[in-house]
């Protein structure tokens, strides 16, 4: 072995996946024959230097929005009794509905206080500017069999009759 | 493998969701760090990660022994990572710039710095072997990364590549030999 070259025996060399006894005569071939100590110098070289690629860490967050986009694409899509499809909400898209969710819920607090307010004022407006009772009072069950005579009575500052007495000023 | 791995495996066979879960996380950032390698790119490594995993949940039941639930994953990542390496050749592929990798990136790298100097040409010699390393045909490169740069067996890259032993010592015989000139180059230089 010692008088041939051994190139073709240095990928296992450097691997290391080499019998200890032919390791020893590539020792010793190597030890006199330039060509053959440069070719496996430069594969080990190659070896340390191809080890010490690394690849970056983009840290812990990424690898948990990379989990939830994993889980979010491999969620089973549920098939309802009526043929409907439930197509599964992104992280991103359970936070967007959440927040649609509460909104809607703040809007409709407030438009029904707005709108009773509203309501109570006009119906109490309507009262105080008609002669007739309120509409509210005539479908009221107490109220309907005598809705004239429990309407209470008209006061001074009720348009119609202010309308009356103006010419006896 | 632990038997903890091969448990999770065999539940998530099942349909047990949660064992996939746990075994995302337990893979992903291998598989991540995997696919930088081959493709030196963070957006090409997320799709490769992302891509492997919803495709090993498709074909589970293709996976006949647990225990090589590692190799069915890197084989689906490097076949991936090769389709992407093939769509890549014939155009321009920019060296990843670190100014444009997320900032947490940017500071592990900025962690790693001892010795500025000898840094620097470590650096330069490493960017020069991986780019080298980048005009090898896709099978050759994977092999040589699965094989020298994550340190794996030349049975467990045969497993992982689908191919006979004998192809993959030739494939990194050939890989080497082309690397080989092109370090001699530079260390002469």
């Amino acid at each position: 072995m010692s008088d041939r070259h051994t190139v073709h025996l240095h990928d296992d060399y450097a691997d290391g996946s080499m019998a200890e006894k032919l390791r020893s005569e590539i020792d010793r071939h190597t030890a006199d024959c330039s060509a053959c100590r440069e070719d496996l110098d430069m594969i080990i070289e190659l070896k340390k230097r191809l080890a010490e690629i690394e690849a970056p860490d983009p840290g812990d967050r990424y690898f948990q929005e990379l989990t939830d986009k994993i889980l979010y694409r491999t969620a089973p899509t549920d098939v309802r009794t009526d043929g409907a499809v439930i197509i599964p909400v992104s992280p991103g898209q359970q936070t967007m509905k959440t927040l649609i969710r509460v909104a809607a819920a703040v809007t409709l607090l407030f438009g029904s206080f707005y709108a009773s307010a509203f309501l109570t004022d006009k119906n109490q407006s309507n009262y105080a500017d008609s002669s007739q009772p309120a509409a509210f009072l005539l479908t009221d069950p107490i109220a309907l069999p005598d809705a004239e005579a429990q309407a209470p009575a008209p006061s001074e500052d009720s348009p119609s009759d202010s309308d009356e007495k103006m010419p006896e000023k | 493998m632990t038997e903890d791995i091969i448990r999770l495996v065999h539940r998530f066979q099942k349909g047990d969701r949660q064992a996939f879960t746990r075994l995302v996380k337990e893979y992903q950032r291998r598989v991540y760090a995997l696919s930088f390698k081959m493709l030196r790119n963070h957006s090409d490594a997320d799709e490769v990660t992302q891509e492997t995993f919803v495709r090993a949940y498709n074909r589970i039941e293709q996976l006949k022994s647990p225990e090589h639930f590692d190799s069915f994953l890197y084989r689906i990542a490097t076949n991936y990572a090769i389709d992407l390496m093939r769509k890549r050749k014939g155009r321009i592929v920019a060296m990843p710039d670190e100014s444009e990798l997320p900032g947490s990136i940017q500071l592990t790298l900025s962690a790693r710095v001892e010795n500025p100097e000898k840094t620097l040409e470590d650096k330069q010699l490493l960017q020069a072997i991986i780019k080298a390393a980048e005009e090898l045909p896709p099978r050759q490169q994977a092999t040589l990364i699965l094989h020298d740069v994550e340190g794996l067996s030349k049975e467990e890259v045969a497993n992982i590549m689908d191919c006979p032993e004998a192809t993959v010592r030739s494939n990194l015989h050939i890989a080497r030999g082309k690397l080989k000139k092109k370090l001699a180059k530079l260390l002469t230089s």
